[in-house]
């Protein structure tokens, strides 16, 4: 056999081989990228959930400020405020602020449950990038044998 | 009053699902992909090979069934499915086409070049490139439509093609053999035209009759005119000019020249018929004069062809040849042919030749004494020719003629006497020699003494010193023949030329100029040296066969050649044969004792001095005989002098002992006076020297620097053996064969001039001198053999009966006795021996056929 199939088989494989090694490394690195991205996506999520308990807590913040308001002007009043309307429209107040304060809590655990759904795919999604990868490396070795195949 | 305060909302909603990027389904789908990918990748791969092996099944199915098959398998199932098969299919289809319309042009050539061959018709050939078309066309059903269908348009357009070919050639060929036709009539017809005109009484009026109707004949053959009217000039021009020829052929070589020069002259009466006057000069310059010439020519020709052959007869005469009459007659007539052209050259040519036949005829039977007084009488002119002296051409072409026929006549005596003899018809040649089928020499007894009669008649009639016995031609055969002869049958060979008694010496001396060596072994068979012989012999088919003896430079043989023989032999070719002689003895005798130098000589790697000299001693001639040495070389008054094998040294003391001017007269026919008889008797300054075969001079002085003379100034030379016998006659040890070594290398006298004194046994005999004949066969000679007592007793018996000299048994009967095969009994044994002892002489299986 001549020299020259040979050499262009060894061109040809070692070519496939280092095409197989890129496609890994993009891979991994696609992979690497998921990972940051769902690190990201908790990260969002906690601010959220933050926020939305922040609101909760605004809301029991003015529901307190409107039952101590309602106490003293009762006072003032001379009015009974555990009693009657004042004590009726107290704990409306009370019922309506509570209501807010459990919706964001339930908003702030959406929000959390949400980010940690996202970053879960991300990192499916990685772990899935690199068996891609892999498998894209395996194709290009063996299309590779097979053209040095036929070359020799 | 104012509102109680109450609670505001805030605006707190309830969270709305954000857009999730589902990440991991769409990696997970890009995933599958790749693999899907990777996997159809794969799959495409494995197909395409898959395709590739079943391409390869199909093609190789091709090649091992054939198309055709396939075909016709295919066309069976319904079409090709697989790939194999349509792979093979269309290949098939392919390789069919291509079988098919090979096959075919094939067959279309073939039918073609058979045609051409035969000569078949045109219409013939059509029908065969029909069938063609149509019997291939048959074979198309199983090829696919297509294909069958280009193949169909391709056999239509070769047999069209084929057709057209053959078309073309026949006609060609039409035209060729009707031209043919036409060629073989005009040839034909011009020929008759051309033999008639040169018939005698032919004229031109017949020729030109002949040329009209032979014309018809081809213009009825469809010769064109243009062709034919060339046709008939030519022959016209031709038949005149032949006919012309013929009648100037009949014509004397006088009248043609005159005809030519009539026809030169220009007149019209005398131009040729159908020429005009260039025409005619070119004609005569072509054929009539170059004819004239040449016949003029052949008539001078065979004039010097007269003179030559005179001159080769001369010539044939002059060496002693003759001319037949026939020869001469023959020549006479072509002389007379030609007389009256050379002006009677030839004629007198051939008159000479008749008178020089006879002046050489007498010539031939001339002497050499006569030829030569001849010669002196023509030198002096022919008496009543002429005045005196040689002043005329006929006696000035005589005295030529004697002295080259003198001349000549010396020449061949000295190379070939009886040759010569033979020749003028002085004596008639037969056969006295010839080889039977064993090689051996067989002798005619008669035609040998017939042959000693005539050689001693030549000799003496042309002065020879001595006879020879032999032609040329046969010393030369028999030289030969002893040279491819292998020991036993040399030995033979030369045995038999001893059995030539007095004439052997004769024959020996004859092949000593082609075989020195030889003639030497055969001189010493015929002294009854014949153990020497032996020896010589074996030694000489050791040398054949490439043995050579060891340290045997010419620088050591010298100086022990010259301490044996010193000035003893004085011709250089009897020292050569002698020398060569005695290196075939050392060899054989070395071989044998298997001694070196360290026996007799200085070193182990010498020349064995001792027993060189001893071989040259033997070679010489040398014989120890009861104790008494013959022959060789051996000191005679101081001198080492060669010795006749049958003296001894004493017998040459006493010669010049007892030497008289009577006796050596008687012998020499030299008159000296007593005193110098005295002085050689009793100086023994007088020394022998010998100066060739038996020949003595005497010498005087230790060097021989003076030869003793007669009267008359001629030194004193004789025959030993003659003088010896003038001085002492008595018996001898042997009786003096001629083929003597003594006689073989010089010059020897007649038979009959050899006077056997009478002999007085009894005062005569000397004591030193044997008196028996050569020792006999005795019994202890016989080859071993365990024979019981009778046996032993009745072979000795056989053996003193049959009184075999001891050479004869030698020679003859133990080659034939040694052969006696160890399965033969001791009675058959016996028997045999007896059988030679009484003349049987040939091999033990043929004896044993007789009994």
């Amino acid at each position: 056999m001549s020299a020259a199939p040979l050499f262009f088989a060894g061109a040809s494989m070692y070519l496939s081989a280092r095409q197989a090694k890129a496609q890994r490394e993009a891979a991994k690195m696609q992979a690497e990228a998921y990972d940051e991205q769902a690190a990201e996506a908790l990260l969002k999520g906690r601010f959220e959930a933050l926020e939305y308990r922040q609101r909760g807590v605004d809301a029991l913040r003015r529901l307190n400020e409107v039952l101590a308001a309602s106490l003293a002007r009762a006072a003032a009043g001379g009015i009974d405020p555990t009693s009657g309307s004042a004590a009726v429209i107290d704990m409306a107040s009370q019922a309506e602020a509570i209501r807010e304060k459990n919706i964001s809590e339930s908003n702030a655990l959406m929000a959390e449950g949400d980010a940690a759904f996202q970053a879960d795919q991300y990192r499916r999604a990685g772990q899935i990038a690199i068996k891609t990868g892999n498998v894209q490396a395996a194709s290009t070795v063996a299309a590779g044998l097979i053209r040095v195949g036929q070359l020799v | 009053m104012g509102r109680a305060p109450r609670y505001e909302r805030m605006g707190v909603r309830v969270r709305q699902p954000r857009g999730t990027r589902f990440a991991a389904q769409a990696e997970a789908v890009q995933y599958q992909e790749a693999v899907s990918q990777a996997l159809g990748t794969m799959s495409d791969f494995l197909f395409e090979k898959g395709a590739e092996v079943a391409e390869q099944r199909g093609l190789e199915r091709v090649k091992q069934e054939g198309a055709i098959p396939i075909l016709e398998e295919l066309q069976q199932q319904g079409g090709p499915r697989t790939i194999e098969e349509k792979t093979a299919y269309e290949a098939a289809n392919k390789l069919a086409v291509a079988e098919i319309q090979t096959e075919a042009e094939l067959d279309i050539t073939k039918v073609l070049d058979e045609g051409q061959a035969n000569k078949t018709s045109y219409n013939a050939i059509q029908s065969k490139l029909s069938d063609i078309t149509d019997g291939y066309s048959s074979a198309l059903s199983s090829i696919d439509p297509i294909s069958a269908g280009l193949l169909r348009q391709r056999l239509i357009e070769a047999t069209g093609k084929a057709d057209m070919r053959y078309a073309k050639w026949w006609s060609g060929e039409q035209e060729t053999i009707r031209r043919e036709k036409q060629n073989v009539v005009a040839g034909n017809a011009a020929q008759t035209i051309l033999q008639n005109a040169t018939m005698p009484g032919a004229t031109t009026l017949m020729i030109d009759a002949e040329i009209a109707a032979s014309a018809d004949t081809l213009k009825d053959l469809g010769v064109d005119e243009k062709a034919l009217q060339d046709w008939q000039d030519e022959v016209k021009a031709s038949a005149y000019k032949n006919n012309y020829l013929f009648s100037f052929n009949q014509l004397s070589v006088e009248e043609q020249g005159e005809a030519i020069e009539r026809i030169l002259g220009g007149e019209a009466k005398d131009l040729l018929p159908g020429m005009d006057y260039e025409d005619s000069v070119r004609f005569v310059n072509g054929i009539l004069r170059p004819e004239y010439n040449r016949n003029v020519s052949v008539l001078g020709s065979q004039s010097k062809y007269v003179v030559n052959k005179v001159s080769d007869q001369s010539k044939i005469l002059e060496s002693g040849g003759r001319v037949s009459q026939d020869v001469i007659q023959e020549m006479r007539n072509r002389a007379i042919e030609v007389e009256q052209y050379d002006g009677g050259a030839a004629v007198q040519a051939v008159n000479e030749l008749e008178g020089d036949t006879n002046i050489y005829s007498g010539f031939r039977a001339m002497s050499l004494a006569e030829m030569e007084a001849t010669v002196r009488l023509y030198a002096e002119g022919i008496e009543g020719v002429g005045i005196e002296g040689r002043d005329t051409p006929l006696e000035v072409k005589r005295y030529e003629q004697a002295s080259k026929f003198f001349e000549k006549m010396q020449t061949q005596i000295d190379q070939d006497a009886m040759g010569y003899a033979e020749r003028v018809g002085f004596i008639e040649r037969k056969q006295i020699v010839s080889i039977d089928e064993q090689g051996a020499l067989q002798l005619d007894d008669v035609a040998l003494s017939e042959r000693a009669l005539q050689a001693q008649q030549v000799a003496d009639y042309y002065g020879l010193p001595q006879p020879k016995m032999l032609f040329a031609d046969e010393t030369r055969q028999l030289a030969l023949v002893l040279e491819r002869a292998e020991g036993a049958a040399k030995l033979n060979i030369l045995g038999t030329l001893s059995s030539f008694d007095q004439a052997s010496g004769q024959v020996l001396t004859d092949l000593a100029d082609y075989n020195p060596d030889l003639a030497l072994v055969g001189a010493l068979i015929n002294n009854g040296s014949t153990e020497t012989a032996l020896l010589a012999i074996a030694g000489l088919e050791r040398m054949k066969a490439g043995e050579k003896p060891a340290y045997f430079s010419d620088q050591n043989i010298r100086p022990v050649y010259e301490e044996v023989f010193e000035r003893a032999v004085t011709t250089p070719r009897a020292a050569q044969a002698i020398k060569g002689v005695a290196k075939a003895i050392y060899l054989e005798l070395t071989s044998r004792r298997g001694v070196s130098g360290a026996v007799y000589g200085q070193a182990t790697e010498d020349l064995d001095a001792e027993l060189y000299k001893e071989a040259l001693q033997l070679a010489a001639g040398y014989r120890l005989i009861n104790g008494k040495e013959y022959g060789g070389i051996q000191e005679v008054r101081g001198v080492k002098t060669f010795i006749n094998p049958n003296l001894d040294a004493g017998a040459y003391e006493r010669m010049l002992n007892e030497l008289t001017p009577e006796a050596l007269a008687s012998v020499t026919g030299l008159d000296i006076s007593p005193a110098l008889a005295s002085s050689i008797n009793e100086t023994d300054d007088y020394k022998l020297r010998n100066i060739g075969g038996d020949k003595y001079v005497i010498e005087y002085g230790k060097n021989g620097d003076v030869a003793a003379a007669d009267k008359e100034g001629r030194p004193i030379i004789f025959n030993s053996q003659e003088l010896f016998e003038a001085l002492i006659p008595q018996p001898q040890a042997s009786q003096d064969r001629f083929g003597s070594l003594s006689s073989i290398f010089g010059t020897n006298e007649l038979p009959e001039n050899i006077t056997q004194p009478e002999l007085d046994f009894e005062e005569a005999i000397a004591p030193e001198v044997p008196t028996e004949s050569p020792p006999l066969l005795t019994a202890g000679q016989l080859p071993d053999r365990r024979l019981n007592k009778k046996q032993t007793k009745f072979l000795r018996k056989q053996v003193e009966a049959a009184k075999i000299p001891a050479s004869e048994y030698e020679t003859r009967i133990k080659p034939f006795a040694d052969k006696v095969p160890n399965e033969a009994t001791n009675d058959e044994f016996v028997d045999y021996l007896d059988a030679l002892f009484k003349g049987f002489n040939k091999s033990f299986e043929d004896w044993k056929a007789t009994q």
